[in-house]
């Protein structure tokens, strides 16, 4: 699933700070593949940094010796992983000045990779309401969408991911993508990119809700299990009014389920 | 190679009618295009002193030389751009456009650099960038690969920006407007809700600029996006805030194709004033159903104006054959 995001983010926040020691460790091969991708890494660590206050908006960057020795990079690398930040829109490089936090509302929050960083640095109620509420515009029109245009291929693949939801049910490692999959096949009835484009927030939000609800062992309730089969019959009944009512409720419910689970911050 | 070199940005970019192409360190070539061919010969060899002026390869000098309401938009929306980032956007828009198709990988580092005469550093700029958009990814002893269109990010500014240069058919300002229609109204019911003085002021302040540029006098687009821009982010949801961007540049963009000539349909500005007088008035239904007639109307606005574009096209093919 991690596959989705442009750059995988290593678990938790501590590898990267022991980069340095870390690629010593490998052979010649691997430091090589090492190489090419530490600007994504070193760029995931810093986005996280950023996103969690740790450099605020306005805010200089450590200069750039700093950066590199904490981490045991280049410069070469400390620039690509700058250069991505920049087009993300997280920071701005002026020449003689240094490296500077934009504000923000520049910041392309709706980014797979900034979004998922959002959760990853612990995101505070309001972003989880936030997230859940562009979700409520977005999916319960997908649906009625779908149901509207009752493309067998598209009930198949709905019917499909929700048969391996169930199948999952218990928590196997499938659970969390046969949910993901279900939503994006919904989104995915519309055939327009941009609406598919969201997946990245749904995506987020499910890593999101499985981690803090269950302790990272994904396991799905009865309940939302059940609201996911009536929006399937729905869509399969060419009920569109229905499906849009079906997804808004599970969608609220789910919220409800992020916010009554205990507040764990990162792992 | 040249030729073919300017076929293929023709392509991608559209036939403007005077070129600069960088032909090496501080060389700079110019010359005239008719009818999609690179006429004459090279016009003159410039030493290129001025960098940063536009796109690295190529300007379209003539067009933006060409003055009127329309260059000068088109301008002040260019944004503050360095010259990485357009070296982003003519890859970008390649990509894009299907000259690199999903899967395929980019010609050498070493062939771009001559291409485009910049430096190396520039030029991994400009991979990440587009790196950074879903565009392409590295792979050892592969080489750069586009990646399939799915993990393209369809909701980054730059990303619509470019893809509108390249294509803005029909199907896309559907797409288009499909998605202003599931967020706009919404956010207008939300921002009824809300019930922020200080936002209801923003949106008031930009729809005073409308009606008093409405005759296309002063910036009447910004005035129109501000509009937009400031509903979503009266909901006070950053996430949906963050959208603005997205729907700035989709407004600019269909601005630019032309549709709407320099003024606003009377029809349209009352629509404008509804909405705001329903989140004036906290009545967020009305707001919604106000901003949602607003949006099928527009939407249909741009078609009848694409269709009519498509129509006199054909008209001036020539018969093949």
């Amino acid at each position: 699933v991690t596959k989705r995001f442009s750059i995988a983010p290593l678990q938790g926040r501590s590898r990267l700070e022991t980069a340095g020691g870390l690629r010593s460790e490998l052979g010649d091969e691997d430091a090589l593949t090492f190489d090419r991708h530490i600007h994504g890494y070193l760029a995931a660590t810093l986005g996280r940094e950023i996103v969690a206050g740790v450099h605020p908006p306005g805010a200089l960057l450590p200069n750039a010796p700093e950066i590199c020795q904490r981490f045991g990079v280049s410069r070469t690398v400390l620039r690509e992983a700058y250069n991505l930040l920049a087009a993300k829109g997280l920071i701005v490089a002026r020449p003689k000045v240094g490296t500077r936090v934009r504000p923000k509302a520049e910041w392309r929050i709706l980014d797979p990779d900034v979004l998922a960083w959002h959760l990853q640095a612990g995101p505070g109620e309001t972003f989880i309401s936030d997230l859940f509420e562009l979700r409520q515009m977005v999916e319960p029109a997908a649906a009625a969408l779908a149901a509207e245009g009752r493309v067998p291929g598209t009930i198949t693949r709905i019917a499909e991911a929700f048969d391996r939801m169930e199948r999952f049910r218990e928590g196997q490692a499938g659970l969390i993508e046969a949910d993901l999959d279900f939503h994006m096949a919904i989104l995915g009835a519309t055939s327009n990119p941009f609406l598919t484009a969201f997946g990245s927030l749904i995506h987020a939000s499910l890593q999101f809700a499985f981690r803090i609800s269950w302790g990272g062992a994904a396991r799905i309730q009865d309940d939302r299990l059940h609201q996911h089969g009536l929006i399937l019959a729905a869509i399969r009944e060419g009920a569109p009014t229905r499906a849009r009512r079906r997804m808004a409720e599970l969608l609220r419910d789910s919220l409800d389920d992020a916010r009554r689970s205990p507040p764990k911050t990162t792992r | 190679l040249i030729r073919e070199t300017i076929r293929t940005l023709i392509a991608i970019n559209g036939p403007p009618t005077r070129w600069r192409a960088k032909i090496g360190r501080g060389l700079s070539l110019v010359f005239t295009v008719a009818r999609g061919e690179p006429k004459g010969e090279l016009e003159q060899v410039l030493a290129d002193t001025t960098t940063n002026q536009g796109d690295a390869t190529v300007t379209r000098g003539a067009k933006r030389a060409a003055g009127g309401a329309e260059a000068e938009f088109a301008d002040r929306h260019a944004h503050k751009r360095n010259a990485n980032d357009s070296l982003a956007a003519v890859l970008g828009r390649e990509i894009i456009g299907g000259l690199h198709p999903p899967g395929s990988r980019l010609p050498a580092e070493a062939a771009l650099l001559v291409r485009f005469g910049v430096s190396r550093p520039t030029l991994r700029e400009a991979f990440r960038a587009l790196e950074a958009k879903g565009l392409i990814v590295s792979r050892q002893k592969v080489g750069t690969l586009v990646r399939p269109k799915s993990d393209w990010n369809m909701l980054d500014p730059d990303f619509l920006a470019w893809h509108m240069r390249v294509a803005p058919t029909l199907e896309f300002v559907n797409d288009l407007f499909q998605l202003r229609q599931i967020f706009e109204p919404h956010a207008s019911y939300l921002a009824a809700e809300a019930r922020s003085a200080a936002a209801l002021k923003r949106i008031a302040a930009a729809y005073a600029d409308m009606e008093r540029r409405k005759s296309g006098h002063g910036d009447l687009v910004g005035a129109d996006v501000r509009f937009h821009k400031e509903i979503l982010d009266a909901t006070g949801n950053r996430l949906i805030g963050t959208l603005g961007g997205l729907i700035e540049t989709a407004l600019v963009g269909t601005f630019r194709m032309g549709w709407r000539g320099v003024a606003i349909k009377e029809d349209r500005l009352l629509q404008h004033r509804a909405v705001l007088d329903a989140i004036a008035a906290q009545k967020p239904d009305e707001a919604q159903a106000c901003m949602a007639q607003l949006l099928r109307d527009s939407a249909a606005d741009v078609r009848r104006a694409l269709e009519k574009d498509a129509r006199a096209k054909r008209r001036h093919v020539p018969p093949q054959g």
